[in-house]
């Protein structure tokens, strides 16, 4: 599934000059990368003095990239009801306010990978999410490759690697390969699109240089290092089959038995990089106010209730199942792959241990 | 000074053993429909098990690593003829109880097992170590004090404040002086400071309700922060609203709260959620003379009505 480097498209970026990079790239777009926040690692807009520090050695963030496509809080439209001058009631409807051109930097492969799978969702089929397009296409995604992935990494039982270019425009994979103790002193800056290219085009040359001649084939060998990189998790976990194992088994018990220790909470929805639910809801007063979209999750009991009162989904092992079941053999069929990039968020962050490689075992044993 | 936990191998293996035939014939004679413990889940991990059959009760596990307080699950078996059976240790017992005191869930139809505990460790922090010295910790006890769980650095609570069957000579219990360190250094900022604080704070929140769901004191039928008439909590993530719902949270379980520091331990942006449950612990304490704030007790300062109650007077 590799695909071959983009002919002259290659870099070279120290570590010392990511900072100056960064700094370049900033300006007239945002760029989002990891950094510390309290202790932990999350993606943030970086701010001026930010680009020092950006953290590319934590294996994974706690929070998934998707933020930046498919905000948590986004506003829609903002509306204003009022009487014109014959008094007839108006109401004047503004779209909200275009989003400036972001880098997503620093980016996981399987994080980038996560955003193939919501493009499917919003820019595929009958109806295409404009908003969430024009996000899209103003973002270019600078990944990079994982020195070592964490011992619940699993991203090869979707065909992924610590190495691979999925929806990523550029790829840094660390110049000394996977095997070192160290940060890197070097990255090579593989652009995989057009719009990789481009970024790498217009990035001061006192920062991303030439590739030294002659190193062709230590690149290839380094990106074939990183692509042979095995996960953790995914050794044990192979690569996940079930999706026509589930086809018959929506009224199964195991579904009850999976749901028990469920808190409802959304940790593992929102942690997701490849859930994309959402909720609308209007915040004003007087007739004025904002349209704005949320993170919603289908773990909550309130996620289907409707303005009547009924509740599609009242019982936690429907909510568990429907979570599941949309990862894992909904999406499946719709798209021919499966909603999960194996970035191992819900093994370390569901409270009470319910995850998907969890459910993917129970599934084969039945 | 913060108590010392101690991790006792011998101790637990002999309680797990007896937790597991005691399950067996609570279940075996029918006392019991479901029987709520903990069993061994993913990477050895303890997970919330409901043993249904008394067979079942073997897969039941009394090890460092049962951290998780389970008497939240009460609450979904509400609806229902059969008793519960369930598992406490002592700060198991204060979920237990709080729930208990708050009339959520009918003592008759409980039958309690607890076990005196010397301390848990943190899984996280656990999970975290290589595997030789993970071996040694869990099989020879030879654990560091920041492996355990913070909870056991102050608990005063060792053996359970509610059972029907103890398994276990009780361990000696010792007042713990109530130390609020994080508190000192809230308190000791001013009101804009503080305010920044808590803004910085809660910006991360990603409003996942983890802490709100395992938390003990969190037990309303239907929590005002999930409806949407009237709309307590906006659902956008803004400023106002991620203190809103984090005031909230801490201001309805004030006076209720048993530190046990779930909502910490549970929170994926490792939100220091005890800071806030502290200070209002120790204004109880310094307020109204109640030495040990987490305990719940059948009158409680925040929850009772007094005649002779000094503001009562002045506000003729």
């Amino acid at each position: 599934m590799a695909t071959s480097p983009v002919p002259n498209s290659t870099r070279l970026v120290s570590r010392s000059d990511l900072g100056a990079w960064l700094r370049a790239l900033a300006g007239e777009r945002a760029v989002l990368a990891p950094v510390a926040v309290g202790g932990k690692t999350m993606f943030r807009e970086l701010e001026a003095g930010q680009e020092d520090v950006v953290d590319l050695e934590t294996v994974r963030t706690v929070d998934s990239p998707k933020g930046a496509l498919l905000p948590q809080t986004e506003p829609l439209l903002t509306y204003a009801a009022g009487k014109g001058e014959d008094g007839a009631a108006t109401l004047k409807v503004a779209p909200a306010p275009s989003s400036r051109p972001a880098v997503l930097f620093g980016v996981r492969p399987c994080d980038a990978a996560a955003l193939e799978l919501l493009d499917k969702v919003f820019l595929t089929g009958d109806f295409v999410d404009e908003q969430y397009r024009a996000r899209r296409e103003a973002t270019t995604v600078v990944a990079v490759a994982c020195p070592a992935p964490a011992r619940t990494c699993f991203c090869t039982s979707f065909g992924l690697s610590p190495g691979s270019e999925r929806g990523a425009d550029i790829v840094l994979y660390g110049r000394s390969g996977p095997e070192r103790k160290s940060e890197p002193e070097a990255y090579y800056a593989v652009a995989y699109t057009e719009r990789g290219e481009a970024l790498l085009a217009g990035s001061p040359a006192s920062a991303v240089t030439e590739v030294p001649a002659g190193e062709d084939g230590r690149l290839e060998e380094t990106i074939l290092a990183f692509r042979s990189l095995s996960t953790p998790l995914g050794e044990r976990l192979g690569r996940v089959d079930v999706a026509p194992r589930l086809d018959g088994l929506f009224e199964h018990p195991v579904w009850e038995k999976l749901a028990a220790p469920c808190l409802g909470c959304g940790t593992c929805t929102f942690v997701c990089p490849t859930c994309y639910c959402f909720g609308v809801a209007d915040c004003g007063a007087g007739g004025k106010g904002v349209r704005f979209r949320y993170w919603d999750s289908c773990k909550f009991p309130q996620f289907l209730l409707m303005a009547a009162g009924h509740n599609p989904r009242p019982a936690k092992r429907a909510r568990t199942r429907q979570r599941f079941m949309h990862k894992l053999n909904y999406y499946h069929h719709r798209y021919g792959e499966y909603l999960c990039v194996g970035c191992g968020r819900c093994v370390d962050a569901c409270p009470v241990g319910l995850h998907l490689p969890l459910v993917v075992g129970e599934v084969r044993g039945l | 000074m913060p108590r010392t936990p101690v991790l006792d191998i011998p101790r637990l293996k002999t309680a797990e053993a007896r937790l597991r035939a005691e399950a067996k014939r609570l279940l075996g004679e029918g006392a019991v429909s479901v029987f709520i413990g903990h069993a061994e889940g993913w990477d050895g991990l303890p997970a919330p098990f409901f043993a249904t059959e008394p067979e079942e009760a073997d897969r039941l596990v009394w090890n460092p690593l049962v951290a998780f307080n389970l008497a939240k699950y009460l609450l979904e078996r509400l609806e229902g003829e059969g008793k519960v059976g369930l598992v406490v240790n002592g700060c198991g017992s204060l979920a237990l109880d709080r729930i208990l005191k708050d009339h959520r869930f009918p003592r008759e139809r409980l039958v309690v097992v607890g076990i005196p505990c010397s301390g848990l460790l943190d899984p996280d922090k656990v999970l975290a170590l290589d595997d030789d010295l993970r071996r040694a910790v869990l099989e020879e006890g030879r654990a560091d004090a920041a492996l355990f769980l913070k909870r056991c650095t102050w608990c005063d609570t060792p053996n359970p404040v509610v059972a029907d069957i103890l398994l276990g000579e009780p361990l000696p219990e010792e007042p713990v002086p109530a130390e609020y360190l994080r508190v000192a250094e809230l308190e000791a900022l001013t009101p804009e400071e503080r305010r920044e604080h808590f803004r910085a704070l809660y910006e991360r929140c990603l409003r996942c309700f983890a802490c709100r769901n395992v938390c003990p004191a969190c037990n309303c039928r239907e929590c005002a922060l999930d409806q949407w008439d009237p709309l307590w909590l906006g659902r956008a993530t803004v400023p106002a609203e991620q203190l809103t719902y984090h005031f909230i949270r801490a201001f309805d379980v004030a006076g209720r709260c048993i530190r046990c520091g779930e909502c910490e331990r549970v929170c994926p942006v490792g939100l220091p959620l005890m800071e806030f449950n502290d200070k209002l612990m120790k204004d109880i304490t310094e307020l109204f003379g109640v030495e040990r704030p987490h305990v719940p007790a059948e009158a409680e300062p925040l929850g009772k009505f007094a005649d002779d109650d000094p503001d009562l007077e002045a506000s003729h």
